[in-house]
């Protein structure tokens, strides 16, 4: 016998052997997978039964709970599968096809949970956090009142008052649990239309008075600064001008034969600085220059 | 730069066409001085000098002035390579080994400069984000807790006090510390890459003032952004890791020493502008292109790969630094001009022409916003001179600005439910408890989160007023703000503006058919803020990678941000240059356009040439060279022998030695007559030793004894000059030059005699 029918050997022996696991934890796995599709079915029924008012983070917090945990079963496996070696649920269920309908449905179910943010009321192990406490204390009594009283407008006014600055304390963090969220933005909406609201409406005339000042100063300062350098321009052009006219008749030309570099009569034509190719021809005069940049 | 006024006697025919760009003070001379009877000297005119008007003339020898023009503000970078015998020995002397350890050298460069730039871009994200939360949020809810007591007016004093005291600090720093840090930064690092060595662009000191003046800037409101400054920080970041040493702090870290000069920073330079670009939009791919696309005249295939990698490794440092800053664990903050991503955007065939449309409307709002900026660019430069009053201007619009985006919140009353929309920082105001105010969510964040706002906020968020009103008022502003003496880029406020408008033109096309479906509001921003910025940045390329890498679309929507920016452009440029182009114009920047001027294309070098050349011998006595030195402020003199009598400027050419050059040789003695002394030592290390600053000539004393002594320029000089006949043409020329990067071309006649010589500012027209 050689070695590669020795390895064919082994590899059909452990086929086998792995096909007998198999169909043991099989019948495992669809336990598991039975248990995950019950938890996921419950959690979808209470999150649309309690979709609208949006309640579901508080009342479905279980039964995410218990979708977590099947899935995490089926994921990873769990007691009834430790004696299984390598293989796991995994290999049965995930990847299978295009659909991928177990970890699909599982990515669906979870991003209602994070997108209205549960967690900032409720953490993994079904705690509700203090802050949401206090907040249901105080949605409570006015939810009392607003039942009890005739008159509510005026009768729970200071309930409202309360609970909404409890949430506008909640309100400094960015992700606000979408149940309080959503109960709150429901309550104002009532509240303001069956008692309107009470922003003044005619406080903006000292504010008129003051920005009307502040909003004058940048225009002065453009004003005060044009006329100041206006006036100024205006009187430095007079000596300008004086002075241009005593330096022209300055004809003197001394120091330039120094460094044997050609001088004319002519003066001096910036060379570079016309298109006249007469001038140019002519411009071997002292003034040119080399160039203006370097 | 200053020019001698041509004669007007013989010139009137011949007038060249004056750009509406001209400098006042500078037409205002140059009439004064046409109404004035005739000079003494028919062909002599009186110089014109700029500064006069305000400071006394420095020169007291006027004749003096008229011939040697006074040293530019700017001068060239010299990125021609001079393989003198110096440099030759040193070629020749260097191993394989040390080839490839400047090589490897050169990768680990680039890769500090994103690494470092991403770096710098993270600091000034999170100091501007830190603040910006504290400011915005005092301010929301002094406005709630002033609302009951009708004091309405003291969150408008708080919001002034948050606003002008950051901006007159940052207005202060720019100002007195470095002027060359105002503006956005990217008209500087084109000039820069385009090869003018705009003065103290590079510093270390540029960078901080830099760095701190856009976070006071951007904290105090004023309508612009981090983009620009993020590039120029790249720059600095760029040429200052490069070298090796700093001159600021007067220390030399023995490295690099093989990238000290022009041709070698420029390459760093690069880098660093486009890994800035990189960290600021996260779009490493754009800022390869914003390289290329403002300096596209030098590249080679290495140099591209090195700078892509640089910007991809700056991109993805911000993201890393970032991401862990911000508590996210996967890299999603891909850049610090982030405009979210969008999921999808499709588009009808019958969108196309809207988006043609929008494209003429932006490039008609954008060519008016460069006029008018243009404008109140040459109203500040006549009439706000002081440092002070720069300052108080940046201040006083400031509080323009807050003063009317209070009014606007007060007095519209555009209210929208609370909890559809991701505001940060809702505001009641006069609103029910369970709305917020639309026009305080425009105005309470910083003008990017605004913009980001504008394209991912859902439909029916505004009312058409409130985003009419805004695309007003930011406009104007935005216009006024660019200019100030504050570090600010202008290219997040353009996009606020085409975003907002827009908005806007969606808005009122859904108000009028309120059944069509394909006007999604935020795919209308991004084609109006492709339009505005076509408009008013007339970029292209890289523009359109920008966009598409910052806001993830896929490249099926390539097409119609192409043909807005294409239009947006070509309806532009119809009225004038880009706003980029303008600052350079306005500050007499001697940069060399694509094509050489029209006027130009039909001559011959002779035509265009400088003339006479001030030459040296070979071998030329020291006192003559200091002489020239202090007497011209050229920088490249052309080396000649076979000289009749002392007429210089006839010689036949052999090289050319530059200005640096010689003060290295003068200071370091290095006199034929002292060979002994220095002829071991002498490498082309003793030049390098002196880059970038060289010593000026000015405070330079020749001891008595030594003015006898010549210096042989035999191995010094740069023997291979770029040499052109007097008859070819100017169109041919330019393309060599601008091609070789050239800072001198020598003209010689068929007998290799010198006829006159080729800078940079003789291939620009003159316009005055």
């Amino acid at each position: 016998m050689n070695a590669a029918a020795k390895i064919i050997a082994i590899a059909a022996l452990f086929l086998c052997a792995n096909a007998e696991v198999q169909g043991k934890k099989g019948q495992t796995c669809e336990k598991l997978l039975r248990e995950y599709a019950a938890n996921s079915s419950h959690f979808i029924q209470c999150t649309i039964d309690y979709g609208v008012p949006v309640m579901y983070c508080l009342n479905c917090a279980g039964m995410y709970q218990d979708l977590k945990t099947g899935y995490d079963n089926l994921l990873n496996g769990n007691e009834l599968l430790k004696n299984a070696t390598e293989k796991k649920c995994f290999d049965i269920y995930f990847n299978q096809d295009r659909l991928n309908i177990v970890s699909q449905s599982h990515d669906v179910l979870t991003n209602f949970w994070s997108e209205a943010f549960c967690r900032e009321c409720i953490d993994s192990n079904g705690t509700v956090s203090d802050e949401t406490k206090a907040f249901y204390q105080f949605n409570d009594k006015y939810q009392t009142c607003q039942t009890k009283s005739k008159d509510f407008c005026v009768d729970c006014k200071g309930f409202y008052v309360d609970l909404n600055n409890k949430y506008k304390d909640i309100t400094k963090n960015k992700q606000i649990c979408f149940d309080i969220q959503d109960s709150m933005n429901r309550t104002r909406t009532f509240w303001t239309q069956t008692c309107g609201h009470d922003a003044p409406k005619a406080s903006l005339v000292a504010f008129a008075a003051v920005s009307s000042t502040l909003t004058s100063i940048p225009i002065l300062f453009y004003c005060g600064f044009f006329i100041y350098y206006r006036r100024r321009e205006e009187n430095h052009q007079i000596i300008d001008a004086q002075n241009t006219e005593r330096e022209n008749p300055e004809p003197s030309h001394s120091g330039e034969r120094l460094w044997n570099v050609p001088s004319t009569s002519t003066g001096f034509i910036e060379s570079n600085s016309t298109l006249n190719l007469e001038a140019k021809s002519q411009a071997d005069d002292a003034g040119s220059d080399e160039d203006l940049l370097l | 730069m200053k020019y001698k006024e041509k004669i007007f006697s013989d010139s009137s025919d011949e007038e060249p066409i004056l750009t509406p760009y001209k400098d006042t003070g500078k037409s205002k001379e140059t009439s004064s001085s046409r109404e004035e009877p005739v000079a003494p000297n028919d062909d002599e005119l009186p110089i014109i000098n700029l500064q006069s008007e305000t400071e006394e003339a420095d020169d007291p020898v006027i004749v003096h002035h008229r011939h040697v023009r006074p040293a530019s503000l700017y001068e060239s970078l010299d990125y021609e390579i001079c393989e003198n015998t110096l440099w030759k020995a040193d070629y020749k002397r260097r191993s394989q080994k040390l080839i490839f350890r400047k090589d490897l050298a050169r990768w680990l460069i680039f890769l500090v400069i994103g690494i470092i730039t991403a770096l710098i871009a993270c600091t000034i994200n999170i100091a501007i984000d830190t603040f910006s939360e504290m400011k915005y949020g005092f301010l929301a809810k002094s406005v709630d807790e002033n609302l009951h007591n009708g004091n309405l007016y003291v969150p408008y004093l708080y919001w002034i006090l948050t606003s002008i005291i950051p901006v007159g600090l940052g207005a202060a720093l720019v100002t007195y510390l470095e002027p060359v840090a105002a503006g956005s930064g990217i008209p500087q690092v084109k000039c820069y890459l385009n090869g003018v060595k705009v003065p103290r662009i590079v510093r270390i000191k540029t960078l901080v003032v830099k760095a701190i003046g856009v976070v006071t800037s951007v904290i105090g409101g004023l309508a612009g952004g981090k983009e620009g400054p993020m590039i120029h920080s790249g720059a600095v970041v760029a040429a200052g890791i490069s070298q090796g040493k700093s001159t600021t702090f007067v220390k030399d870290f023995r490295v690099f020493r093989y990238f000290r000069d022009d041709h070698e920073k420029r390459d760093f330079v690069l880098g660093g502008a486009s890994a800035g670009v990189a960290s600021a939009f996260g779009a490493p791919i754009g800022g390869v292109l914003f390289s290329l696309e403002e300096a596209a005249s030098f590249w080679n295939q290495s140099l591209i790969w090195r700078i892509l990698v640089s910007s991809t490794i700056s991109s993805f440092t911000l993201n890393v630094v970032l991401s862990a800053y911000y508590g996210q664990t996967d890299f999603t903050i891909t850049g610090l001009f982030n405009l979210g991503k969008f999921d999808e955007l499709p588009y009808k065939y019958f969108e196309i022409p809207i988006f043609v449309l929008m494209g003429i409307c932006g490039g008609l709002l954008g060519a008016f916003w460069n006029t008018t900026n243009s404008r109140f660019h040459l109203f500040r430069a006549r009439y706000i001179k002081p440092g002070w009053g720069k300052i108080l201007e940046a201040m006083a619009v400031s509080l323009l600005g807050v003063s009317i985006a209070c009014t606007m919140m007060y007095v519209i009353n555009d209210c929208r439910t609370l909890g559809k929309d991701p505001t940060s920082y809702p505001v009641k105001l006069f609103c029910g408890d369970n709305e917020y105010n639309a026009v305080a969510a425009l105005w309470f964040q910083t003008p990017e989160s605004t913009a980001k706002a504008l394209f991912h906020d859902p439909p029916e968020s505004h009312q058409i007023l409130t985003v009419a009103i805004f695309v007003v008022v930011y406009y104007f502003l935005s216009c006024l703000t660019f200019g100030l003496n504050v570090s600010l880029g202008i290219f997040i406020p353009t996009v606020l503006v085409g975003a907002a408008w827009g908005r806007l033109v969606s808005m009122v096309l859904q108000h009028m058919c309120p059944t069509a479906t394909f006007l999604h509001p935020g795919k209308y921003a991004l084609i109006g803020a492709a339009a505005q910025m076509g408009g008013v940045l007339r970029m292209t390329i890289s523009l359109t990678v920008i966009l598409l890498e910052t806001t993830g679309v896929d490249s099926t929507f390539a097409f119609p941000l192409i043909i807005t920016l294409i239009t947006g452009k070509f309806v532009g440029d119809f009225f004038n240059e880009g706003i980029y182009d303008i600052v350079i114009r306005i500050n007499h920047v001697p940069i060399l356009p694509w094509e050489p001027p029209l006027k130009y294309r039909s001559l011959k070098a002779s035509n265009i040439m400088s003339s006479p050349v001030v030459c040296v011998k070979m071998r030329e006595k020291a006192n003559y060279i200091i002489d020239i030195l202090k007497r011209y402020t050229y920088n490249g003199f052309p080396v000649v022998e076979d000289v009749q009598g002392n007429d210089r400027s006839k010689g036949r050419v052999c090289g050319i030695i530059l200005r640096s050059q010689l003060t290295v040789i003068l200071k370091e003695s290095l006199y034929e007559e002292k060979k002994r002394l220095w002829q071991d030592q002498i490498s082309i290390e003793t030049f390098r030793n002196e880059y970038p600053r060289y010593p000026t000539i000015d405070k330079f004393e020749l001891h008595l004894d030594k003015h006898d002594y010549t210096v042989n320029f035999d191995i010094f000089m740069n023997p291979s000059p770029v040499r052109v006949g007097e008859d070819d043409s100017v169109a041919r020329i330019f393309q060599t030059f601008r091609a070789l990067g050239l800072r001198h071309m020598i003209v010689v006649d068929n007998e290799n005699r010198v006829r006159g010589m080729l800078t940079r500012v003789d291939f620009i027209f003159k316009e005055d």
